[in-house]
């Protein structure tokens, strides 16, 4: 069909675009006027929109089923639902490459559109920097993956998408997280650029805080995503796996929150310039590792992804290349310091380095707890894996401290502020919390002083942030609504993972129909099984009645789906959430016998961990919405 | 000068995580249990069921002529199934049958043993599955038979059948080992 030509050929012209843009930002340089040449952006133009087109020609054979090409009949089906076959385009890795492009390409326009205030040789060079990077991946998905790739002769039926990828939430993921990494990369090179032409200032601050912003946003929900896709659809209870390819997102939000916040003092107060041009290099190196630890298959993870040596070594010799040339870039050009600057020990300047500090602890941790199995197999061959219990015990002491000062630095104001002020109301809070914590230790005995101190810290982060809201509901008093909608959500994330934690309940046991058990408060009835034809799938569903101690009967209703295309046996976990906690029942078969493996868990404040994550995002758009400097 | 010594540390330390990098690509990934036979078993250290103080390690496996590694759970019906052959097994003199309990409950584990009868000598808990993945196994059951030297001599993913339980006996019988 003509769509598989179509989308390659606009991929090469594309590249053509790319390398003459080169050329006519070199010609437009060295001219001294103050507007980018139209050449620039009718080959902006011209590049983005040839990716489009490959893009849409990739959806286009996926919608209409063309399984001439590899990529589509390797990842869809004819019988599956039309939103799949849309989002099978992303869940494979040719077509996530080419929405990865056509997002870089996207920035890179929308860049050029949005930067006219700023100065021309700026411009062209964050231009210059965003090109190279989308030529490097355009040249890799032509030579390692390409999605077009022909397959003669023409089968009649594809294999079909895994089944655990048909999911809403995953459907929507990839992209999110994409417009995350990806808007990276603009701050990455705009940070280039304006260390050569010695921009950075207050100006590129609060010009790039934008981008800054737009990015975090989208790495936060899309993270968010992954991990409820993880807790609805991988059926093993849990929300966040420590697993490679989680931490391989995390690092980069790490980074780019430290940045969110050194890049508000930048525009404000014009210190921590070397700085916040480290965090800029470092948050897209991250992400393109990021890409280079998922997509070579260097690491043994839970999700699978197509593993082929040759484009890790690619992925790989690009992202070196990269990081010389920032490095070179940064060394050649730093900025340069400016004369000593001052701040108190009570200020927000304080508190954000502190931030920053507590971000590049949070990084380094699990960098290394991600890294290390890899040294490690390639030095004496051993295969180790660093779970949950490592990223406990290192990470969890550290928020105690962390959420104190975060509570402590919403309060107090820029430069030096007179504590005094704030000592009876921070007292008040610190009483307060303390009381609340003695109340949870009273209830519930065999709570480890760590998780107590947490209860406690993420209390007084909640309870001071109360404050303010209140302050501003009732009183009408000024406060800057994002930051403190963001911060919040942290502080009621954190108390939330705690809790869920700490009071999740699990049992596993085998049953077979008619059969019932006692757990915890609740009895178990197995009642009965029944078959189910779905439109890609059977589906073998449990009835169970659970009874609690008041006699109250909950039905749930978990599912065994067996797929066609491809032939994969998957458990529909069935949960029932309400404010307070989560009941989750998700059975096994177990071959040969007529007995079903059944894990039964109760997760206290679940649903708390998803509000409280897009509380954390929500007060980034606000802080959009709202048009104001982040913290006043 | 100290800029100098700074671009020089950075310089290495990406060029240092290039080559790292890049010889990690190099190892092969797949790995299916027929292959590593004929290897010697990576080391692994596992707490005991009855003693928490006791590792279960590499070093667990002495004085015999022949060793069996089981990994298994209460709550897997196939173990079950294989469990009477494990028993037979546990009657060779020349064999040494140690246990991994593999993401189970202790008191279930137990209890299971009180129903069905103890083949192991020495049980380890791997509640998380780590140690199951140090041993490269693929899920519950799973059975590693190994030589004095603790050479794997043979790999029964799944359930033993009779001709598993057949094919052990006789190379212990035999004192023989295929690889």
């Amino acid at each position: 069909m003509i769509f598989g030509e179509l989308g390659y050929y606009s991929l090469i012209f594309s590249i053509l675009f790319s390398i003459l843009l080169f050329f006519f930002i070199y010609q437009d340089y060295f001219i001294k006027d103050n507007t980018v040449s139209t050449k620039v952006y009718s080959f902006c133009f011209l590049q983005f929109f040839t990716i489009i087109i490959s893009f849409f020609s990739l959806v286009f054979s996926f919608l209409l089923s063309d399984f001439s090409i590899v990529s589509v009949f390797e990842n869809s089906h004819s019988s599956k639902p039309i939103f799949y076959k849309f989002s099978g385009t992303w869940g494979n890795h040719e077509g996530s490459l080419l929405l990865w492009v056509m997002v870089l390409s996207s920035f890179l326009f929308l860049f050029l559109l949005n930067s006219k205030k700023n100065p021309k040789k700026y411009r062209l060079l964050t231009i210059f920097f965003q090109n190279i990077l989308v030529v490097g991946f355009l040249i890799f998905i032509i030579k390692t993956s390409n999605p077009f790739e022909k397959l003669i002769p023409i089968p009649k039926e594809g294999l079909g998408l895994n089944p655990i990828l048909q999911d809403p939430a995953l459907a929507i993921h990839p992209p999110i997280l994409y417009v995350g990494y990806v808007g990276s990369s603009i701050i990455f090179s705009s940070a280039l650029a304006s260390m050569i032409v010695n921009f950075v200032s207050k100006i590129w601050a609060q010009s790039i805080k934008i981008w800054v912003l737009i990015s975090w946003i989208f790495l936060t929900l899309g993270i968010t995503l992954g991990s409820i896709w993880a807790y609805y659809e991988l059926g093993w209870g849990g929300f966040w796996f420590w697993d490679p390819v989680e931490n391989v997102s995390l690092m980069p939000w790490f980074a780019l929150t430290a940045l969110l916040h050194s890049i508000i003092i930048l525009a404000k107060r014009n210190i921590f310039q070397s700085w916040t041009i480290i965090l800029s290099i470092i948050t897209f190196t991250l992400s393109m590792n990021g890409t280079f630890l998922v997509r070579s298959g260097i690491l043994n993870s839970v999700h699978t992804f197509a593993n082929d040596p040759q484009r890790g070594i690619f992925i790989l010799t690009f992202l070196i290349f990269l990081s010389l040339l920032s490095l070179v870039i940064f060394f050649a050009y730093q900025p340069q310091k400016k004369e000593d600057f001052f701040f108190n020990f009570t200020s927000k300047e304080m508190g954000i380095a502190i931030n920053n500090w507590f971000m590049i602890f949070f990084l380094s941790a699990v960098l290394i707890g991600t890294i290390y199995p890899i040294l490690l197999e390639v030095i004496n061959g051993k295969k180790i894996s660093v779970g949950p219990p490592y990223y406990n015990f290192i990470l969890a002491p550290f928020l105690i401290p962390f959420l104190v000062i975060m509570t402590i630095s919403t309060k107090v104001d820029w430069i030096r502020s007179n504590i005094n002020q704030k000592k009876k109301e921070l007292l008040f809070l610190l009483i307060f919390s303390f009381l609340f914590v003695l109340i949870i230790n009273y209830y519930s005995q065999k709570i480890s002083i760590i998780n107590l101190l947490i209860f406690f810290s993420s209390l007084f982060l909640i309870f001071g942030l109360s404050k303010d809201f209140f302050d501003f509901f009732k009183n009408k008093k000024k406060i800057n609504l994002s930051q403190t909608v963001s911060h919040f959500g942290f502080g009621l994330l954190i108390l939330s993972i705690a809790i869920c934690g700490i009071f999740s309940k699990e049992t596993d046991v085998n049953l077979k129909v008619g059969e019932s058990i006692k757990l915890h408060n609740y009895k178990l009835i197995f009642s009965d099984l029944s078959m189910k034809e779905d439109k890609n799938f059977k589906k073998i569903i449990g009835n169970f009645n659970l009874v609690d101690i008041n006699g109250k009967t909950f039905h749930f209703s978990p599912e065994l789906r067996i797929y066609n295309q491809p032939s994969i046996v998957t458990s529909e976990a069935n949960i029932q959430t309400n404010f307070f906690k989560d009941k989750y029942i998700v059975m096994n078969n177990i071959s040969g016998s007529d007995y079903y493996n059944i894990r039964f868990q109760e997760k206290p404040f679940m649903i708390w961990i998803w509000i409280s994550s897009f509380l954390i995002g929500l007060g980034g758009f606000l802080s959009i919405v709202l048009k104001r400097n982040s913290i006043d | 000068m100290i800029k100098k010594i700074q671009f020089g540390i950075l310089f290495l330390i990406i060029i240092g995580s290039f080559y790292f990098l890049s010889q990690g690509l190099r190892i092969n990934k797949k790995f299916s249990p027929d292959k590593n036979i004929g290897v010697e078993l990576s080391n692994f250290s596992a707490p005991s069921i009855f003693n928490n103080e006791i590792m279960i390690t590499k070093d667990s496996l002495k004085n015999k002529k022949f060793y069996i590694i089981n990994i298994w759970a209460s709550w897997c019906s196939p173990c079950r199934e294989e469990h009477p052959y494990l028993m037979k097994l546990s009657r060779e003199k020349l064999l040494k049958i140690i246990g991994i309990n593999y993401k189970d409950k202790k008191n279930y584990a137990i209890k299971f043993l009180k129903k069905f009868g103890n083949p192991y000598s020495e049980i380890g808990i791997d509640k998380n599955g780590i140690v199951s993945i140090d041993l490269g196994s693929h899920g519950v059951p799973e059975t590693i038979l190994l030589s004095e030297e603790k050479i794997i001599i043979a790999k029964f993913v799944g359930p033993l059948s009779k001709n598993d339980y057949i094919k052990i006996i006789k190379i212990i019988k035999n004192n023989e080992s295929i690889y």
